[in-house]
């Protein structure tokens, strides 16, 4: 009860202390916890689905575009299982602002290759009947609040459309995806490839990249060079890897995590424990007649130096805490934007154990200094001053 | 001597810088349990120094502490410390009173340090303050208090885990005439009615009518003469 409610207290005697040294942490846990989330959107592998999913681009520059045809010469390769193929739409609604992760896919091939987007078969059968009908993810539904059977025009800053000479692409929704997993990015946009490519000014039987889904157990790596062997001499030659190399590759030109940003938030703990020691001293140095006074009711030092920490451990995970839900609610918030190269970012329950880790070794750290001073506190001289 | 306290032929040195302060050179002084005993002298006779000495919060430089049958002069700190929670209660100059803690609170602080639970601990606390008059004023904090009722709560911590000995160090020194009476009468109850065996370091001479015996201790900084404690070896 003491160890509860007393430190609790004396941590409360001075809020704007107690506030400002929080601060500092907050900031420092944020960093830590929108870093974790972003390496582990990085990070994100080991499941079958993209361990074995190879994706081939253009050789030169990932935006351009490779022919379709390709698809049957990989298809072709033994270790293949299937193959399919996918065009950036670069979509948004009504406003650039609103900037929509949309691909146009094969919708049968597609499904077999990522089955992680769940559709329900009457789902399938309603896309299948309707070749503007798009498939949207439940989150992307919610925030435009489109339903099944809604008409909604979109807009391309890449693809003219023949049929209404503008960029603007009149589709349906025919079905919401839900996801399994976090990982699985719930916002995307998916348009029927056949419906885009009878309809777009330019570029037609291209594809902005493919997709192979090699056997479980294959070696990817020698496969993907095999598959670009195959068009090594051709006008268009590839580069293919796994998905988890080529989503990293993607992610690293927007946010690069490199040593530097490890280092800002190595610095931000530094500056942390700095003033979190500090206000810690200060606080403890202004009640050591009380600290005293507690010995000579009995208290023993290993009881003050509890309370000392639990007192360190509030303000602590104070910050912790805020600074995690700051986090989170900014995750949520860029979500649909680092949709395209950061799918499906989201904080990781590891990081919470990891969050409260730090939290309780950096409040020992930080309530060091006190503690030793209580415990070469001579009570007798301290009661006399 | 049962529950008494013995200081016998100490000597406290201290040293400031290169000087040697001598405040006790074979001090011995004998008090029976159930005692009430002023101590009194100058300022910087080395009173406070005598009641740290018997509440183990500072050790002789040489000689012996004996508080009841327990040399506590030579216990170790942990021990000093436990032994501290269950016989001996102190009464400063200024309350010292923890100033985020309701009285109540307060109060309560000595027995977080005992196996009592929850009911008894408040039955406890309730009967500590009912006796230092201050029930009604259990859930103020003790800023909202003047100085002789955070007194009396600090009387109620002292006594709350009944202790043998009661140590105050000039329990009046800060009340005026009227509040300092009522709270040497509550000593003196204590004393007369509990049982407690007191130490009252005092400049008071109010205190000698209400202390059982008068110790006085004479200015001896710097000097190596005996110290005379008439009433002590009477
Ligand atoms: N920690 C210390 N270091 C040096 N001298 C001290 C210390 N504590 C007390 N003294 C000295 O010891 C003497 C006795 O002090 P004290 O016991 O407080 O006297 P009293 O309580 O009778 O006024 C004083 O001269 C004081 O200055
Ligand atoms: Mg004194």
């Amino acid at each position: 009860m003491i160890n509860v409610i007393l430190p609790w207290k004396n941590a409360m005697r001075r809020p704007a202390r107690f506030w400002l040294t929080c601060l500092s942490i907050v900031v420092a846990f944020y960093l830590f916890t929108v870093i974790s989330a972003i390496n582990t959107a990085l990070e994100a592998s080991g499941t079958d689905n993209n361990q074995y999913r190879l994706m081939t681009t253009h050789k030169i520059c990932i935006t351009s575009s490779l022919p379709i045809h390709y698809g049957q010469k990989i298809k072709a390769l033994p270790e293949v299982e299937k193959v399919t193929h996918v065009s950036w739409f670069g979509g948004f609604f009504r406003d650039e602002s609103n900037q929509l992760h949309a691909v146009a896919v094969e919708p049968e091939s597609y499904q077999l290759i990522y089955p992680e987007y769940l559709l329900t078969a009457e789902d399938r059968i309603n896309w299948n009947r309707l070749k503007s009908g798009m498939v949207v993810g439940r989150k992307l539904a919610e925030k435009h609040q489109w339903q099944v059977g809604d008409k909604v025009p979109i807009q391309s800053t890449i693809w003219l459309n023949n049929d209404s000479g503008s960029f603007t692409w009149e589709m349906e929704v025919a079905a919401i995806y839900d996801t399994a997993t976090p990982d699985t990015i719930n916002s995307m946009l998916f348009l029927r490839h056949d419906f885009f490519d009878e309809a777009r000014a330019y570029g037609r039987y291209e594809a902005s990249w493919l997709v192979a889904k090699a056997r479980v157990g294959s070696n990817t790596e020698a496969l993907s060079r095999q598959i670009d062997q195959l068009f090594a001499n051709s006008p268009a030659a590839t580069r293919t890897t796994t998905e988890q190399v080529f989503i990293k590759e993607l992610a690293r030109q927007f946010v690069d995590l490199s040593w530097l940003l490890r280092l800002v938030v190595l610095a931000v703990f530094f500056t942390l424990l700095l003033i979190a020691s500090n206000s810690m001293s200060q606080s403890v140095r202004e009640r050591m007649n009380e600290l005293a006074v507690m010995k000579s009711l009995g208290f023993s030092s290993d009881m003050l130096a509890t309370l000392i920490y639990m007192e360190a451990l509030y303000m602590v995970l104070a910050g912790a805490i805020l600074g995690v839900i700051c986090a989170a609610v900014s995750i949520d918030l860029v979500q649909m934007k680092f949709a395209t190269f950061l799918p499906g970012i989201h904080i990781d329950p590891v990081t919470y154990w990891k969050v409260g880790g730090i939290a309780v070794v950096l409040a020992a750290v930080c309530c060091l200094t006190p503690i030793i001073r209580i415990y070469r506190l001579g009570i007798s001289h301290t009661l006399r001053t | 001597m049962e529950n008494g306290i013995a200081l016998q032929n100490i000597s406290k040195i201290y040293h400031k810088g290169s000087n040697k302060v001598v405040v006790f050179n074979d001090l011995n002084i004998t008090i029976d349990k159930g005692e009430f005993v002023a101590l009194m002298g100058p300022s910087g006779s080395g009173k406070t120094t005598a009641l740290h000495l018997m509440g183990g919060l500072d050790r002789p430089t040489a000689g012996e502490v004996l508080v009841g049958n327990k040399v506590i002069s030579k216990s170790s700190e942990a021990e000093l410390t436990r032994w501290r929670a269950r016989h001996v209660g102190f009464i400063f100059q200024s309350n010292h009173l923890l100033p985020v803690l309701s009285a109540f609170a307060n109060v309560e602080l000595p027995l977080a340090l005992t196996r009592l639970n929850k009911v008894e601990r408040r039955k406890q606390v309730a009967t500590a303050l009912a006796l230092v008059g201050m029930s009604e004023r259990a859930n103020h904090l003790p800023r909202e208090l003047s100085g002789g009722q955070e007194q009396r709560v600090a009387i109620a911590r002292a006594i709350v885990s009944d202790p043998d000995i009661l140590l105050c160090d000039e329990p009046t020194g800060n009340l005026d005439r009227k509040t300092a009476d009522a709270i040497l009468s509550l000593l003196h109850i204590l004393n007369r009615d509990f049982g407690k065996t007191i130490v009252m370091v005092t400049h008071d001479a109010k205190a000698a009518d209400v202390a059982t015996r008068v110790i006085n201790l004479e200015q001896t900084i710097n000097d190596n003469a005996d110290i005379a404690i008439p009433e002590a070896m009477a």
